[in-house]
């Protein structure tokens, strides 16, 4: 019996204890839900989505339109007047194309439909750079080319 | 067999065992995150008791720890480390049967001895000394031991 008591004891202490300690902790441990903390927010997630006639409005006022797919994609089909910048050469095909324009120059980045994700975070990347009138256009080449812009074929125009 | 329950090495398993227990508790402690996965790799209990125990089990530990070297409630102590060692057996036996490939978290939260028969071995020996403890003669170097001499 002493030691079934001694033994109470010490859970209700050590319960008391671990409690105590985890609400003093800075991150303290969950009773329910995910152990692991929630995933940052990927680049331009929070973009809002240019339509298509957006992106025709644009073009007639003059923007550039970038172009998110790998160069193959691109230079089969894209919007006529619109640049290669995939994410692999950002970079490079940024300062060849898009920085000596200056951040006021309007800017229309497209991709494929599947290419939401990759059309958003090259929109953040691009206003990271200081560019303020970026359209992000996350409904693909199609629905651009359904909407009026102009469609072009082969290499010609990949550079300016 | 009555060497076994010798005062003095009554006194080296217990102070053993304590050492044991406390060094069990201290990357717990200090990574309670990591002792909640450990538990879960087991897939024995439900999520809200993983937490529980996550929570409680490492400040036992301890304190049973320090209960058994000092000699404080060192029945409780000896009781619940035997009833503990017992559980975290079976647990580890049962992964080992279900072929589950993870580590015991016994001393480490991250990474640590995988589950096993040498574990199981281990835990077999510390359970015998445990026992040993719990049927023994406790009063040897024991704080209890020395207030009730004190009283009388």
């Amino acid at each position: 019996m002493t030691g079934f008591r001694q033994g109470l004891i010490l859970v209700v202490v050590a319960t008391a204890v671990g409690f105590a300690a985890n609400v003093a902790r800075e991150k303290p441990l969950p009773l329910r839900g995910s152990l692991d903390p929630p995933a940052p927010p990927e680049p331009g997630a929070d973009l809002p989505a240019a339509s298509a006639d957006e992106a025709l409005a644009a073009w007639e006022n003059g923007a550039f339109f970038l172009d998110v797919r790998e160069p193959g994609a691109f230079d089969t089909r894209r919007v006529a007047g619109s640049y290669s910048v995939p994410p692999a050469d950002f970079d490079d095909r940024y300062f060849e194309v898009v920085s000596d324009f200056g951040p006021e120059l309007p800017l229309v980045v497209y991709g494929a439909a599947a290419d939401s994700f990759v059309v958003r975070r090259t929109a953040a990347r691009l206003m990271d750079l200081g560019h303020s009138d970026v359209l992000a256009v996350t409904s693909g080449l199609e629905s651009l080319l359904a909407a009026g812009l102009a469609p072009d074929s082969g290499d010609s125009q990949e550079t300016p | 067999m009555k060497f076994l329950f010798d005062r003095r090495l009554v006194l080296v398993l217990r102070i053993a065992l304590g050492v044991v227990f406390i060094l069990a508790a201290l990357p717990k402690l200090a990574d309670p995150y990591g002792f909640a996965r450990s538990i879960s790799h087991y897939h024995l209990v439900p999520e809200a008791a993983e937490r529980v125990l996550a929570l409680v089990l490492p400040p036992l530990e301890l304190l049973l720890g320090i209960g058994l070297i000092l000699g404080v409630l060192d029945l409780g102590a000896s009781v619940l480390a035997f009833g503990l060692l017992l559980v975290f057996t079976t647990a580890i036996a049962v992964a080992v049967g279900r072929g589950l490939d993870i580590s015991c978290g016994c001393f480490d939260t991250d990474g640590g001895t995988k589950v096993g028969a040498m574990k199981l071995v281990e835990n077999a020996l510390m359970i015998g000394a445990a026992y040993l403890v719990m049927m023994g003669d406790r009063s040897l170097a024991s704080i209890r031991a020395w207030r009730e001499r004190a009283r009388s």
